[in-house]
């Protein structure tokens, strides 16, 4: 097994089952936590992100399929999707970065239809291929609040923002006609309250306004 | 390594003394510091109550001890008003009376001694000190005190949060539940102890989103299940489960902004189980752990004369007529002029 990303909580490994490649995602036990609280804590979040994958392709958003959970050892096994990251194919330019970023809106506006909040939207955990697939569901949630759409696309803009400063208010105009596309009148709440999380003090300087 | 690098400091011969008056809770401290960081004087007079505190009780306090501290302060350092360069005071966030009585000490001894007045953010100078003691570059900060509970870290001119409590802060979760249980305040060290003795961990509701943490439900739970476990498992779990939460959200801010050092300041650092876990978490990673002696964990007035230091040497004096306290004020509202990461 080939690891190829160690993260805060969890390693994610390449591994070759039956000749098939596939992605073995396992959470890292603590060594400072009470070894029932850390059992406890990684079956917990495993079941939980093997739940909110399936519920995120029942609602017809691409996510990566699961042969295999083992909540007791933390590890998940699931098709390991080959595809560059959207923030790959923003840099390399030779796609039509606009009608990508439209479909990432839809992908988007169909799991808030279906009240799941990805929770960590960042251009890294998007894979752009002929359709947009989601990846790295450790922070979704289940929810129909207002608010938690709204962060959810705060995250995307921010790290939109951060990565790619010339362009990120053409993408994210074209995200937001995307996601008005799949979710209609539904769209606009969750667009006022994205600009209200924009201008609280916690996320930018004051007096700052976009969106 | 606190010691070492303070005796270095020692030799290097200053120029500015400063005196720092810290007032933003139930400690009223002073503290004389020279700008090669080595402390001479650290007083500290503590407010205590039963059953936490009350501003107007806490101030009064103050006032009555303002000028026995900085007497103690000044023989301590065997120096007199007229040696000190200048005079810098804790002007929030904090308890607005208490935060008033420090500034007005201030105010009267810059205006008297005709010497400039440095106003400086608590939690600014909290980091600092850490910093200057441990010799911590650039790091992940875990801000614990009875008011706060803060991820901060250094980005672009100003120490930013990444993550703190959506609720109560830790040492105000800890003294609550301590007063439902009928121990005395502060909360911690009792908790601590009893904690010690605890042997089974009680599933206790665990509260971590992204990297912010919430204690207001893990406190409603708890309070409901005293008297029907041993107190001792209750303290074990409430630091087992309310800790693994803080060192949870540190870790992740450390792999998000690729930084390998971890530094604990505020009252809650004193806590050994806290220290061990944070010790074992950056081992893991490779990182370094630092924490400042307990002295200067706690609020103290040393820590706003260091930070008045570095003000100062960047031109930031504040006139007497703008003066007034800030109760409210973020770490984020503060320009870090003096940093060198």
């Amino acid at each position: 097994m080939k690891r190829i990303y160690l993260g805060a909580e969890a390693e994610i490994l390449l591994h070759h089952m039956l000749d098939v490649e596939v992605i073995v995602k396992r959470r890292v036990s603590k060594s400072y936590r009470n070894p029932h609280l850390d059992r406890k804590i990684n079956e917990r979040r495993t079941l939980h992100e093997a739940t909110m994958m399936k519920r995120a392709r029942e609602a017809g958003v691409c996510t990566p399929f699961i042969y295999h959970i083992n909540p007791k050892r933390a590890v998940i096994i699931m098709e390991y999707i080959n595809l560059p990251t959207y923030i790959d194919i923003i840099n390399s330019s030779s796609e039509d970065i606009f009608q990508i970023s439209q479909d990432v809106g839809k992908a988007v506006g169909k799991l808030h239809n279906n009240q799941i909040i990805h929770g960590d939207l960042t251009p890294s955990n998007i894979l752009v291929g002929k359709e947009i697939c989601l990846i790295d569901f450790s922070l979704s949630s289940y929810s129909s609040d207002i608010e938690k759409m709204g962060e959810d696309l705060c995250v995307f803009y921010n790290a939109l923002r951060s990565s790619i400063p010339q362009k990120y208010a053409s993408l994210f105009e074209n995200f937001k006609q995307g996601y008005l596309e799949e979710r209609e009148e539904a769209a606009d709440k969750v667009f006022h309250r994205l600009s209200e999380i924009l201008k609280r003090g916690r996320y930018v300087r004051r007096g700052f306004t976009e969106v | 390594m606190s010691n070492t690098l303070n005796e270095n400091a020692s030799i290097t011969s200053s120029s500015i003394l400063s005196l720092g008056i810290e007032s933003t809770a139930h400690t009223f401290g002073v503290g004389i510091v020279n700008d090669g960081g080595k402390v001479l004087s650290n007083i500290r007079y503590v407010y205590r109550s039963r059953t936490g505190i009350h501003p107007r009780e806490a101030s009064r306090f103050m006032s009555r001890h303002a000028v026995e501290a900085l007497s103690e302060a000044l023989s301590q350092a065997s120096l007199s008003l007229k040696d000190l360069s200048i005079i810098s005071f804790s002007r929030g966030p904090g308890l607005g009376p208490c935060l008033r009585t420090g500034a007005t000490f201030a105010r009267f001894l810059s205006s008297y001694l005709k010497k400039p007045l440095v106003g400086v953010n608590h939690c600014v100078a909290h980091i600092e000190i850490g910093r200057m003691l441990t010799g911590a570059r650039d790091p992940v900060i875990l801000y614990l005190s009875g008011g706060s509970t803060q991820v901060i870290s250094y980005l672009e001119g100003v120490y930013r949060i990444f993550g703190e409590t959506e609720d109560i802060a830790i040492g105000n979760f800890i003294d609550t539940f301590a007063r439902s249980a009928g121990l005395s305040f502060p909360g911690g060290p009792i908790v601590e102890e009893l904690a010690r003795k605890g042997r089974n961990l009680i599933d206790l509701p665990y509260v971590v989103k992204g990297m912010n943490v919430s204690f207001s439900g893990l406190l409603t739970y708890l309070e409901s299940l005293i008297g029907k476990y041993p107190i001792e498992d209750l303290c074990y779990s409430l630091q087992e489960t309310a800790f693994s939460m803080l060192v949870e959200v540190c870790e992740r801010a450390m792999a998000y902004l690729k930084k390998d050092e971890l530094l604990l300041v505020g009252g809650v650092g004193v806590n050994t189980r806290l220290r061990e876990m944070c010790r074992k978490m950056c081992e893991e990673r490779g990182a370094s752990f630092y924490v400042p002696p307990a002295e200067f964990c706690v609020d103290n007035g040393a820590m706003i004369a260091w930070n008045g230091i570095l003000h100062y040497t960047k031109g930031d004096i504040l006139p007497v007529s703008q003066s007034h306290i800030l109760t409210k004020w973020r770490v984020e509202d503060v320009s870090v002029k003096w940093w060198e990461g």
